[in-house]
């Protein structure tokens, strides 16, 4: 406690400039963003377009004012005696250029965070709009995506995929089955606004499972004025047939504001540049190159209302998203001809398949008093996923169930969540934050086949982060947080296959015991310890120099600690081990960032090392079950995950970019001396922009591009992956911003993969099917917005 | 000069890690050759399996397993209502040091009962599994027919 008065005296020694940004208008604009010239130093104004921001020290300092689509602003004020300022902003005209007004609160967040981070908002989405927010963003460096089918992709972050990345939507953890290897990612891409990627460990702030990274979709900038806005989508795609519509309705007024958006996509079967796949030696026909029974639809909603006043504000937001989609028949257990016939219709959605529904409430509130701000977030989702599969068997005295006899796996999975967070708002040197997050998880389980035992989970974490700003140039912070984990897991006996061994007269009576017994009771308990420290430094307004070292877990998962028996989405027998303990990991980041007016470098590499990396172990020992081959057990090991990403980006000629991407990662399993299963292969992304701009005439933005991206081959694989070959994919898309009495409207336009080449992507479910990536796509998105 | 010098940590940071990549490590899977039983074979009733097939390997085989399994259901994967027992098979043989090896027996026996029931003839999995000493697996997976009659006395 000492420590903390401290620190506040200190900071009182430094003077504070309060002001406000208004439009030409005097409309107030909120998220301007200003800085204090040639320092670190920076803030963005609250949603009354209200701003603080301390002065580093006496004397007379620059602050430079910015706003995506005005003219930056440059004031010069002397910090003793200008203790107030209103800061008028002009609309951007075209002598412009994108590259000048290029995201530039991205670039202040960017400056001020130790750890690696990628700031992308609603432009970026639209013009990079691709089957879903996560092949949306596989274009960043370092982010990749895992694929099921044409509509849903889990994500991965330099190599961690499965529960190692944590989805963050206003401050909450997405709890659904991330550990599956047939989920997707349900999140509704037309409703995220904005969303920071942290590529490395954030155990510290969001606790188990963000060991490998966090996407954390931030809400909305409320708007400054009062006003009726919205927008409407429409989304067409040729290679499935897709056609989606996304409406959003807001209303400002006041203290309060409120939207809604819903979304509903529908998709027929994806095309694949082949016409025969081959799967497990059989080779399986592809009726007009069409993939059958891979067509499904997404339906969302999301509303919230809220108030945001000087001290309080509150916000309640509900969402539900619905999927539904098939899977490939011939390849969803032992490969059958027949059931590869086509049906002569390509919209409808058979058997098998899954259907999720994730429903959230999530309150957010937050007080100010006196320089402080305490965060109140409180949370239930629920995470209902089924996977339909017309009644099989392989056990006699199995009979199809009464009530929904086809449903073959049916998973609910509830979550409870509450955060408190406290954190200083003075600009002071310090900055502190402390927070505790608990989470209550449930899962219960139905179905004629069994997966994933009954559970419930109660984690809870404590953390205290401080933000120290040594000089104008140097900033440091770091951070410490506590966890507690308890796990409770049921026991599950298959009565059918333990009569069905029996029947076989060929195992001991123990044998039976242990492999009829498909789950144990288990009940567990958890510490870990996590930290980070890192170092910002800005030598000049062009450099940014960081790194970072944190140690970070992940708690073992239910289908770690007690599975035993068919994945069917993996088709091996998984053991799983009541024994294993937390995954740590200790990552080390470093970042160098150059940027200029026209040339932007940036240089990432990173380290990470696990002292108890869980991955699946091929055990030599064969299965009892049927259609099973060996098994794979849990267990941990060593591990060493290291690479890198660099970006450059040159404006060769006015109006003219070209880009380039670079991303790495190798995986290694230091215990046994094989690489880790889904290392990502080498990527570079090659592309070149003509950008035109003008506020004159009815089309007011341009933007051209062709973009080449290269995927070397991975022949880095684990045992009984299947090494992949490298390709070379072309892109092309057109972005257009009109202005017709004044209504505005977008039109992007993006054909993908234009050479309609056939390859694989290394981490796709398909790959281990043999099942080519989607063949060439043409898009078009018509977007309207009004009064935005 | 900057420019050349962030492109040569480029590419030491390159080499650095592709140059960690050559391991000796064993990822390559056995290869089966399932000679006998072939597609759409019959296995008799009260008969042995005339099982011949090649496996091998880059560098030691560990074990092949055997397993035959009902498809009574077929495509529809609607349970059957046969009064007949289902044949299960699942056996596992042992090959371990070997780098290549003939297979050739008839040790697995269509039973004509199950406890007492008689076996239901018709659509069956017929699966090889074979495994190395590094962990690598195959798999080969055929339709056969379990049916009454006998095998052609050629063996």
């Amino acid at each position: 406690m000492a420590a903390f008065v401290a620190f506040q005296a200190f900071g009182q020694q430094k003077s504070l400039i309060k002001g406000t940004v208004s439009d030409a208008g005097g409309n107030p604009l909120s998220g301007a963003t200003i800085v204090v010239s040639n320092t670190p130093t920076g803030t963005n104004t609250d949603g009354n377009g209200y701003f603080e921001l301390p002065l580093p020290e006496g004397g007379m300092h620059v602050l430079k004012t910015s706003f995506i689509g005005y003219v930056n602003s440059v004031d010069t004020v002397l910090a003793d005696e200008i203790k107030t300022l209103s800061i008028v902003l002009k609309q951007a005209h075209e002598q412009l250029d994108e590259v000048v007004v290029r995201e530039n609160f991205e670039n202040a967040r960017n400056r001020r965070e130790a750890l690696s981070l990628e700031v992308i908002k609603k432009d970026f989405i639209f013009e990079n709009n691709s089957g879903n927010l996560i092949k949306t963003i596989q274009k960043l460096p370092g982010v990749y995506s895992m694929d099921i089918g044409s509509g849903f992709s889990k994500p991965v972050i330099r190599g961690m995929g499965f529960n190692r990345v944590a989805v963050a939507e206003n401050g909450i953890k997405q709890e659904s089955q991330q550990w599956g290897a047939d989920h997707g990612l349900e999140i509704d891409q037309f409703n995220v606004e904005k969303m920071e990627i942290y590529k490395g460990p954030m155990s510290l702030q969001f606790g188990s499972d963000a060991i490998g990274g966090v996407l954390e979709i931030i809400p909305a900038n409320v708007s400054a004025e009062n006003k009726i806005f919205g927008d409407v989508s429409i989304i067409g795609k040729s290679n499935n047939n897709l056609a989606g519509v996304s409406a959003m309705f807001g209303i400002k007024h006041k203290h309060w504001n409120a939207r809604a958006r819903f979304t509903e996509q529908h998709f027929g079967d994806y095309k694949i540049p082949a016409d025969t796949i081959v799967y497990l030696t059989r080779k399986l026909p592809v009726y007009n190159r069409r993939l059958k029974n891979t067509a499904g639809y997404d339906r969302s909603f999301s509303s919230t209302i809220g108030y945001s006043g000087k001290k309080v504000s509150s916000d309640i937001t509900v969402s539900n998203v619905f999927q539904k989609t098939g899977f490939f028949p011939g390849s969803h257990g032992i490969p059958d001809l027949s059931r590869v016939q086509n049906d002569g219709n390509s919209r409808n959605i058979e058997m098998p398949n899954s259907n999720v529904n994730h429903l959230k409430i999530i309150s957010n509130s937050s007080f100010k008093i006196d320089g402080w701000k305490t965060s109140l977030d409180v949370a239930f989702q629920n995470n209902h996923r089924q996977e339909w599969a017309q009644f099989h068997t392989h056990y006699d005295n199995q009979t199809a169930p009464m009530t929904d006899p086809d449903l073959e796996i049916d998973f609910r999975l509830k979550t409870y969540t509450g955060n408190i967070k406290i954190e200083s708002t003075g600009d002071n040197k310090w900055k502190h934050q402390i927070g505790i997050n608990t989470d209550y998880q449930e899962n219960n389980i139905a179905g004629y086949n069994f997966l994933l035992p009954k559970f419930n989970r109660f984690t809870a974490g404590a953390f205290v982060i401080e933000k120290y700003t040594l000089s104008d140039k140097i900033q440091l912070m770091g951070g410490i947080r506590f966890d507690y984990g308890q796990i409770a897991i049921s026991a599950y006996k298959d009565k059918f296959l333990e009569q069905y061994l029996e029947k076989m007269n060929a195992y001991q009576p123990d044998e039976i015991a242990f492999f009829s017994q498909r789950s144990y009771g288990i009940n567990r308990q958890f510490n870990d310890v996590s930290w980070s420290a890192g170092m910002v430094f800005n030598p000049d307004r062009n450099q940014t120099y960081k790194v970072n070292i944190g140690r970070s877990f992940r708690l073992p998962g239910a289908n770690e600690l007690a599975s035993n028996g068919v994945h069917h989405g993996t088709f091996r027998h998984e053991l799983g081990d009541s024994s294993l303990v937390s995954e740590n990991g200790y990552q080390l980041d470093i970042a160098y960032t150059f940027e200029s007016e026209r040339f932007y470098f940036s240089i990432n590499p990173f380290a990470s090392w696990f002292s108890k990396y869980i991955f699946l172990n091929p055990t030599g020992e064969w299965s009892v079950l049927p259609h099973a081959g060996q098994i794979y057990q849990y267990k941990q090991a060593q591990a060493l995950i290291a690479g890198g990403e660099i970006t450059a980006n040159y404006e060769i000629l006015r109006h003219l970019t070209l880009e380039s991407g670079f991303e790495y990662v190798y995986m290694q399993n230091l215990t046994d001396g094989y690489p880790l299963p889904f290392s990502p292969p080498l990527s570079v992304i090659n592309s070149i922009t003509w950008h035109w701009h003008s506020h004159r005439k009815a089309l007011e933005k341009l933007h051209l591009n062709l973009e080449h991206h290269f995927v070397a081959s991975q022949q880095r694989i684990a045992r009984n992956e299947l090494t992949t070959a490298g390709n070379n994919l072309f892109g092309f898309s057109l972005n257009s911003y009109w202005k017709i009495r004044q209504s505005n409207f977008n039109v992007s336009l993006q054909v993908q993969n234009i050479f309609d080449t056939s390859y694989y992507n290394h981490l796709s479910f398909s790959r281990k099917l043999s099942i080519p990536e989607p063949g060439r796509n043409v898009q078009l998105i018509l977007r309207i917005p009004i009064n935005e | 000069m900057k420019q050349i010098s962030t492109v040569l940590i480029a590419l030491a940071f390159t080499a650095f890690f592709s140059s960690c990549a050559e391991d000796d490590n064993d990822t390559t899977p056995p290869l089966i050759v399932l000679i006998e039983p072939a597609d759409d074979d019959t296995l008799f009733i009260g008969h042995g399996v005339h099982l011949d097939m090649e496996l091998s390997d880059d560098v030691k085989l560990k074990s092949y397993k055997i397993d035959i399994h009902s498809n009574l259901d077929g495509h529809d994967h609607t349970k059957s209502a046969t009064a007949n027992a289902t044949w299960s098979f699942t056996k596992a043989w042992d090959v371990s040091g070997l780098r290549n090896t003939d297979i050739h027996h008839h040790e697995i026996i269509v039973p004509t009962k199950i406890n007492g029931v008689p076996i239901a003839a018709g659509d069956y999995h017929f699966a090889v599994y074979c495994t190395d000493e590094a962990g690598n697996e195959s798999k080969v997976i055929i339709d056969v027919v379990v049916g009454v009659g006998a095998p052609d006395e050629d063996e």
